[in-house]
């Protein structure tokens, strides 16, 4: 039996403790993985062949992971953003991310009017990522994965996880290191997000020199040898319609 | 770099790593106390480095000039004070004055004072009121004689910039702290086991309590409408007590063990404030390094109680306007230092807390009064605005709407869980079972660790980083 209490000795119950703990607990993959993702992102290196720009469309719809399986030999990164724009800042982003090597340059675009148009034109999700304090990105990348181990809980979020009852409504996010996001939504609804949408889209449109802009940009990459590929998401119908219409994209 | 962070406990291994390697070498423990200080106020922003090197310098040379030339002593005195104050308005206070001074003139039209602040200047140096105030004591002491001054500028800047305490105290006095840092102590298991309470604790009271506490305060005080529920606003209120005290009393606590640690000796800088049955004994418990250095330094040298009764309620008054404002650029500050003044004032003027007797109702009944006092000042303290803080009492005193604090789970288990503590207190429960249960101590602190990991909310700064 110890006379004194020992520091030692407390480290060592409190460790054992704490482990124990760490696989009983829930965590939350969101806040330290999603942290993690897009630091990550923000911060790759340059070794992709195939870079990937965009929007949230597009970084929930194409897997890197499944694109490398039929490209044998090509590195894939998805770079897209919330709100990620087809503009100057992201192309200058996503070109420092090829790689230097003899293998092939590819950059795939996710054309949507939100990316075309001036809403993007902030890219606020990417500028906000890199312009974290550096500290902040250091304890991102090398503290994260140990933060989700030990994610933080709260005597609510532990009465919920216990509890029986079941959730009737959920998003979750599977975060992939390669900048893929694999979203579920329940219940899902097509609808929900197009009145903020068409207020979107009313106030930005999208105009001959946004186009203008890409197709110079497009010009430049492939006179310097970059592949350059586009396609449009897949989205509901009532949403193309609103693009296609009120967003101008079809028109332009 | 704040305690809390995973930075700082890095740069907390390598520091007592090297100090261990230095060992009993004096010069070199100031000179890496000093380094590592440096380097961990810089980490924030080097510029201001150049603040804490040349607001030390001044009082350094002030200091000796005094005791070298006693017939210019108040000359010096008076320039150190200029030098310190004038840094101290120029960085905290210089955005607040001009926009006064613009009100006053009316000048929010065309020209303004305000407007034409350098940037640099409205940047607010972190701890800058606890190390001027630090300084400024060392130069006070020897201008009294109650101190002589050191000639080692090593040992000085190890005093003023010591990182435990540099950004957000205890205010730790140079009588106190130069001769222990000529001394080497060794640091006995019993003092490390001492150091190791404090830290867990600490980081205790800010990791779960305060930071848990802090979305609720924040969620209350910066919704655009004002609530309408009485008991929605005694609840925040409360929450926003418990948070200040944790955030502030946690760091102090995280300040004293690494002292300790050290071989270091810092005061005590809370004694469980809200257990206070009188506004007097509140502020011998709450942040008592700042209260005796204005105690010290304002309050008896404007002549205290020695000079009549009305001058003292005046002395009284200013001391705390003037602990209002050292806390921030803004009139809620100054208000929250009024309503204490007013309090102290009637409390001085009735001897209420006494007249009411000494039975455990009597007391109860006085702790109940003072709490709701204390309660009534931190609105002020915490609201974004004097209006909103008008705003938020007149609610609290109509008695309408729910009879719910508004708390959820969370915020109620972690409330219910600092006022058991003070209870125990309140009670000396836990000074009766300190060191009696050693098996039990280490498992108890054992579950503080993992509640500190599994129960953090989210990581924030300290509130008195800001002043």
């Amino acid at each position: 039996m110890a006379k004194k209490p020992n520091i030692w000795i407390t480290l060592a119950i409190a460790a054992t403790l704490v482990t124990v703990l760490s696989f009983v607990l829930p965590k939350d993959a969101e806040k330290y993985l999603g942290e993690l993702f897009w630091t990550r992102k923000t911060f790759a290196p340059a070794k992709y062949n195939v870079v990937i720009m965009g929007d949230s469309r597009v970084y929930r719809g194409l897997s890197p992971e499944i694109m490398e399986s039929h490209l044998p030999g090509l590195k894939v990164l998805n770079f897209a953003y919330s709100n990620g724009g087809l503009n100057q800042t992201m192309f200058v982003a996503a070109e420092k991310k090829l790689a230097q090597n003899n293998k092939p340059k590819v950059i795939v675009m996710g054309i949507s009017a939100n990316a075309i148009s001036g809403y993007s034109a902030g890219n606020q999700q990417y500028v906000q990522e890199l312009n974290r304090p550096r500290e902040e990105i250091f304890e991102r990348i090398y503290f994260n994965p140990l933060r989700y181990w030990f994610s933080a809980t709260s005597p609510e979020k532990l009465k919920n996880h216990f509890s029986e009852t079941k959730e009737t409504a959920f998003y979750r996010n599977k975060y992939f290191m390669n900048g893929y996001v694999e979203s579920e939504k329940f219940p899902a609804d097509t609808m929900e997000a197009i009145p903020s949408y068409t207020k979107d889209f009313t106030n930005y449109k999208v105009t001959p020199e946004n186009l203008s802009d890409l197709f110079k940009q497009v010009k430049k990459w492939t006179d310097s040898g970059i592949i350059v590929a586009g396609f449009t998401p897949p989205v509901s119908q009532s949403m193309q319609m609103l693009e296609d219409t009120l967003g101008c994209l079809m028109k332009q | 770099m704040l305690f809390n962070s995973l930075i700082f406990v890095a740069f907390a291994i390598i520091f007592f790593l090297v100090s261990k390697i230095i060992g009993k070498n004096v010069k070199g423990r100031l000179m890496w106390l000093t380094t590592a200080s440096f380097f961990f106020y810089g980490w924030w922003d080097w510029r201001f480095l150049s603040l804490i090197v040349i607001s030390g310098l001044i009082d350094y040379f002030a200091a000796l000039g005094i005791s070298r030339y006693p017939g210019r002593k108040k000359l010096l005195l008076v320039l150190s004070i200029i030098a310190n104050l004038g840094s101290l308005s120029l960085f905290k206070y210089s955005g607040f004055i001009a926009e006064n001074i613009d009100r006053l003139l009316g000048l929010n039209g065309g020209f303004s004072l305000a407007a034409n602040i350098p940037e640099f200047f409205l940047i607010t140096p972190v701890g800058i009121s606890f190390y001027t105030f630090q300084s400024m004591s060392y130069t006070f002491d020897v201008y009294r004689n109650k101190l002589k001054p050191t000639k080692s500028i090593l040992q000085f800047f190890a005093y003023l910039s010591m990182f435990p305490q540099l950004v957000a105290g205890p205010i730790v006095r140079a009588e106190t702290m130069l001769p222990q840092l000529l001394e080497v102590k060794r640091v006995t298991n019993d003092k490390h086991w001492d150091g190791f309470q404090l830290i867990v604790r600490g980081y205790f009271k800010k990791m779960v309590i305060a930071d848990n506490l802090a979305p609720l305060v924040m969620a209350a005080f910066s919704a655009p409408d004002i609530n309408s529920s009485t008991m929605f606003w005694w609840g925040a209120i409360i929450a926003f007590a418990f948070q200040i005290y944790c955030d502030f009393a946690g760091y102090s606590d995280i300040a004293r063990g690494l002292a300790l640690w050290m071989g270091y000796d810092f005061p005590d800088n809370f004694n469980h404030p809200y257990i206070s049955t009188s506004i007097r004994e509140f502020w011998e418990r709450w942040h008592i390094s700042l209260s005796t250095w204005f105690r010290d330094y304002l309050y008896i040298p404007l002549g205290g109680n020695r000079k009549g009764k009305f001058r003292s309620y005046i002395n009284l008054w200013i001391t705390m306007l003037v602990s209002g404002l050292w806390h921030g650029a803004a009139w809620t500050f100054v208000a929250w230092g009024a309503v204490h003044a007013f309090f102290a004032s009637a409390e001085r003027l009735t001897g209420w807390p006494e007249k009411i007797g000494k039975s455990s109702v009597a007391k109860f009944l006085a702790w109940f009064i003072v709490s709701i006092q204390v309660l009534i000042a931190w609105v002020f303290f915490r609201a974004e605005n004097i209006n909103q803080a008008l705003d938020i009492l007149k609610v609290m005193f109509s008695f309408q709407g729910p009879f719910k604090f508004g708390w959820g789970l969370d915020a109620s288990i972690f409330i219910s869980v600092i006022i058991l503590r003070e209870l125990l207190s309140a009670l000396h429960l836990d000074d009766k079972l300190k060191g009696k249960h050693p098996v039990a101590e280490m498992v108890f602190y054992s579950v503080l660790i993992a509640a500190i990991i599994f129960f953090r909310g989210a990581g924030s700064e300290f509130i008195y980083f800001q002043f």
